[in-house]
């Protein structure tokens, strides 16, 4: 299975590298031909499957190889926050979170633990979301986050109301981490996409809710163990009634995906995409200026290397 | 010859009852044990067999076979079902591992046991209380396993995933405690210490003087049409039978057995040097040529079971019911008041009028008071722990009995794991899609204690958490991207996600008000997938 996953990575990957100059939106990424010549800052795929999107996206950015080293312990940090099927949209899809194990244990890594401090009943999480069988089947494993004792305080000497916080021990001691969240609307927030999503790997979520919710999500990514990658899952997007899908709440298949290690530009980029489908000026997420300002990345797009597939 | 197949049959009874015993009480233990729906469905049989929930559920049929079974077979259920007669059983023998305990037979007080099965009746007719629950041995049984078997293993599990290698490959992860009250702690501990010394000092006792659930079964064994009966010939008075008998039932020296409080465990049987005593059919139904057997029986049939009344007696038992019945009046009296004074509605801060909410399935405060025997099984199974058993909450005569309590958790909005674990047909059985009709409570929204009006600072903990758009943020003031939660009370279930989630201390600016009468919530349809060309990156 895994070598088929490589030989298609490597098919679909030559493929977009045909199909490249026949995307005309490609107006303000670099000139085409760069590929071969230096990785991306930023890529965004659209139109695919969530594992070819990935497998591209990768590709760009110089290769899973860039992110794991062969014997390393890797932590892939999806949002499961809900409990919801992956239909509903609350949380990462479950066959990117897979695709993305299968591709850290083929780059030598020992283990691949996936987790999350969900909101939802943890194992009802876990299990529903889909993400759980997708790990197992990938060869991952899942570990639970449902106990304070796995968490361990950390400073966050550039944290501006956030100085310290309880950070998952697995993040901590991981070699690699991959910060996975799906992209859909907050009511809070306005919208979550990666620095949202860290919240994720913190025991005590309510301070952050009543110390200035923007600026202690901008604090948070100050984590000296910041994520190795953040890839963002838009294949489906929660328009409006988010994060949590259920009732009452329409999905978008967008069939999207970004990726950066840049977590601001990463969420920026996101944010702009979002703005297709609802009204939702970049102000309105104010821990994207916030960010910028600490700072932990940049929103300006323009500065940044930025690779647009259409798959 | 003979003799010894008779002794052989007499210990494979005994083997028989152990076994069962073992086994329900196994089963019914790992019930209280397992979180959520861990357990195979028919794993609940050894908590719907259960007498008294049977009978507030209106399982006839089993309520039916319990009966017959009793009539046939005198009171197997206390023996062979009973889950706090097997752990006393259980008590006993530990207190007998090294040097053997010796019973020797002692009447009953009359009074004492009709005193209480009056008492537990009528507590059972005017609506169920803690009169019910700390009688019914079902439930005693439940509340010392939630609070000590279940917790004791939360302990020894989370040593184990700390301190064992692999810990997580084996499954073993740390598990949080049930969310339990001091008072309902205090009870457990309380009935644990008095089981473990009421046995070392009298054996099954309680079953025969006190359990009204036993009283009522023994005037049933009474008549019983297999029963341990005496062959006076036989018979040489030493009281070996006497020694064995946990109930304290049988009266070596006047060859008497109290059948009304005799449990069948038939570990006087195999002691028995002489063979004086059998399992067996009355003497019409037996051949009719063992003449001394017969005037045996005939003897035995003539003696009164029981000591006889005295006047003094007869008085005394009289005015101890009179005094139970007045004390039922006044418990009546009281229940109705506390019934009237829980329907105040909140105005200020949460804590000012929040009213206990029932879990979903239980319909009514009224219906669910009146089956919940606070057995605790919903409280252990419940995998978001936002079960609790109640202390004041539902008034001081519905201690135990469990509410919904959003400190540590808050009801998943697609769990019905409680409707269906419960045994007394207090929380019935919901589909997923009757119980997202189903409301509990209603959501309340203190706007001036809410994090987005007093520090004007992005919020929506609340409306994240909500399962089902009954809470929404909408924009709020003038700085962009500010939004306030609004309320639709009717689409609410009363799950309490929004009260866990709200930041705001001590009193949470938005909260759940129990309803006395659970209502229908107004459900929205599911999602759609919208499947929208999208043909730019947007940057």
């Amino acid at each position: 299975m895994r070598r088929r996953d490589i030989l298609k990575a490597i098919a679909l990957g030559s493929a977009a590298a045909v199909i490249r100059p026949f995307d005309t939106f490609d107006v303000l990424a670099q000139t085409g031909s760069t590929a071969a010549s230096g990785n991306a800052d930023l890529v965004a795929a659209l139109g695919g499957e969530p594992a070819e999107m990935l497998h591209q996206a990768l590709i760009e950015l110089g290769g899973i190889e860039r992110f794991v080293k062969s014997g390393n312990q890797v932590v892939i940090k999806p949002n499961i926050g809900w409990d919801n099927t992956p239909e509903e949209a609350g949380n990462a899809n479950p066959e990117l979170v897979g695709s993305l194990v299968r591709l850290c244990l083929d780059a030598g890594a020992t283990k691949v633990n996936v987790l999350d401090h969900t909101c939802d009943q943890w194992s009802a999480c876990y299990k529903n979301s889909g993400i759980e069988a997708a790990v197992k089947d990938a060869g991952g494993e899942m570990l639970p986050a449902h106990d304070q004792r796995a968490y361990q305080e950390i400073e966050l000497p550039r944290g501006k109301v956030l100085k310290k916080a309880k950070v998952h021990r697995a993040i901590l001691e991981s070699d690699a981490w991959f910060n996975v969240p799906v992209l859909k609307s907050h009511g809070g927030a306005g919208i979550t996409v990666s620095m949202k999503n860290l919240m994720g790997i913190v025991w005590d979520r309510g301070y952050f809710h009543w110390h200035d919710l923007h600026q202690c999500i901008a604090d948070i990514c100050t984590l000296p163990k910041a994520p190795t990658l953040n890839i963002v899952d838009a294949y489906r997007v929660l328009v409006h009634g988010g994060p949590r899908g259920g009732r009452g709440k329409d999905v978008v298949v967008a069939k999207g995906l970004f990726a950066s290690t840049d977590i601001v530009a990463v969420d920026t980029a996101a944010a702009r995409f979002f703005g297709q489908f609802r009204n939702m000026p970049l102000e309105n997420i104010g821990y994207l200026r916030k960010g910028e300002e600490l700072p932990v990345g940049t929103t300006d797009l323009d500065s940044l290397k930025i690779k647009r597939l259409k798959v | 010859m003979a003799s010894g197949k008779l002794l052989r049959l007499w210990r494979l009874l005994r083997l028989g009852r152990r076994l069962c015993g073992a086994a329900v009480f196994i089963l019914l233990t790992l019930l209280f044990v397992a979180t959520g729906d861990f357990l195979p469905v028919w794993a609940h049989f050894t908590a719907r067999l259960q007498l008294v929930p049977a009978l507030l559920a209106g399982f006839w049929l089993t309520l039916a076979l319990l009966l017959l079974a009793t009539v046939l077979f005198g009171r197997v259920y206390c023996s062979f079902i009973c889950p706090l007669g097997i752990l006393q059983d259980l008590l006993a023998r530990l207190y007998s591992w090294r040097k053997k305990r010796e019973f020797h037979y002692r009447p009953s007080s009359r009074a004492i046991r009709l005193g209480v099965v009056i008492f537990f009746l009528g507590a059972l007719i005017f609506g169920n209380s803690v009169l019910v629950t700390l009688l019914e041995p079902y439930s005693l049984y439940g509340i010392i396993a939630m609070h000590y078997c279940k917790q004791g293993w939360i302990v020894l599990n989370n040593g184990l995933s700390q301190y064992v290698p692999l810990a997580s490959f084996f499954g073993l992860y740390p598990l949080p405690h049930s969310n339990l009250a001091l008072s309902s702690l205090l009870i457990a501990t309380f009935l644990a210490v008095f089981f473990s010394v009421f046995v070392w000092l009298r054996g099954r006792d309680y079953c025969g003087c006190i359990c009204p659930v036993g009283t009522v079964l023994g005037w049933l064994g009474r008549f019983a049409l297999l029963r341990i009966r005496f062959d006076a010939v036989r018979c040489v008075h030493c009281r070996r039978c006497e020694q064995a008998c946990k109930t304290s039932c049988v009266d070596s020296g006047r060859q008497l057995i109290d059948y009304s409080r005799c449990v069948t465990c038939f570990n006087c049987l195999p002691v028995c040097e002489h063979q004086a005593l059998a399992y067996r059919l009355p003497r019409l139904i037996e051949k009719a040529g063992n003449s001394t057997l017969i005037l045996a029986l005939k003897g035995q049939v003539k003696k009164p079971s029981g000591p006889p009344l005295l006047d003094a007696k007869r008085r005394q038992f009289v005015g101890l019911h009179l005094a139970a019945v007045a004390g039922m009046g006044g418990l009546v009296l009281a229940q109705a008041k506390a019934g009237i004074a829980g329907s105040t509605v909140a105005t200020g801060g949460q804590e000012a009028g929040q009213r206990a909410i029932t879990p979903p399935g239980s319909r009514s405060r009224a219906h669910f008071s009146r089956r919940c025997t606070a057995c605790q099984l919903c409280v252990a199974s419940c995998p978001t722990r936002v079960l609790r058993p109640a202390t004041g909450e539902y008034g001081f005569l519905h201690v135990l009995q469990p509410r919904m309590d959003f400190r540590h958790g808050y009801c998943n909005y697609d769990c019905v794991v409680c409707t269906q674990v419960c045994p007394s047909g207090a929380i019935l059985p919901l589909t997923i899609q009757e119980k997202h009709e189903t409301q509990a409570g209603i959501v309340q929204f203190v706007q001036h204690l809410c994090v987005v009006e007093s520090k004007k600072q992005s919020c929506g903990a609340c409306a994240e958490h909500c399962p089902s758009l009954a809470v929404k943020m909408v924009s709020y003031g003038k700085v962009p991207g500010l939004t306030i939660p609004v309320i639709t009370p009717d689409l609410c279930v009363g799950c309490g996600a929004c009260e866990h989630a709200c930041p705001v201390v001590p009193d949470k600016a938005i909260y759940v008000q129990g309803l006395l009468v659970h209502q229908k919530a107004r459900i929205l349809p599911r999602g759609q997938e919208l499947h929208q060309q999208v043909e730019g990156f947007g940057f």
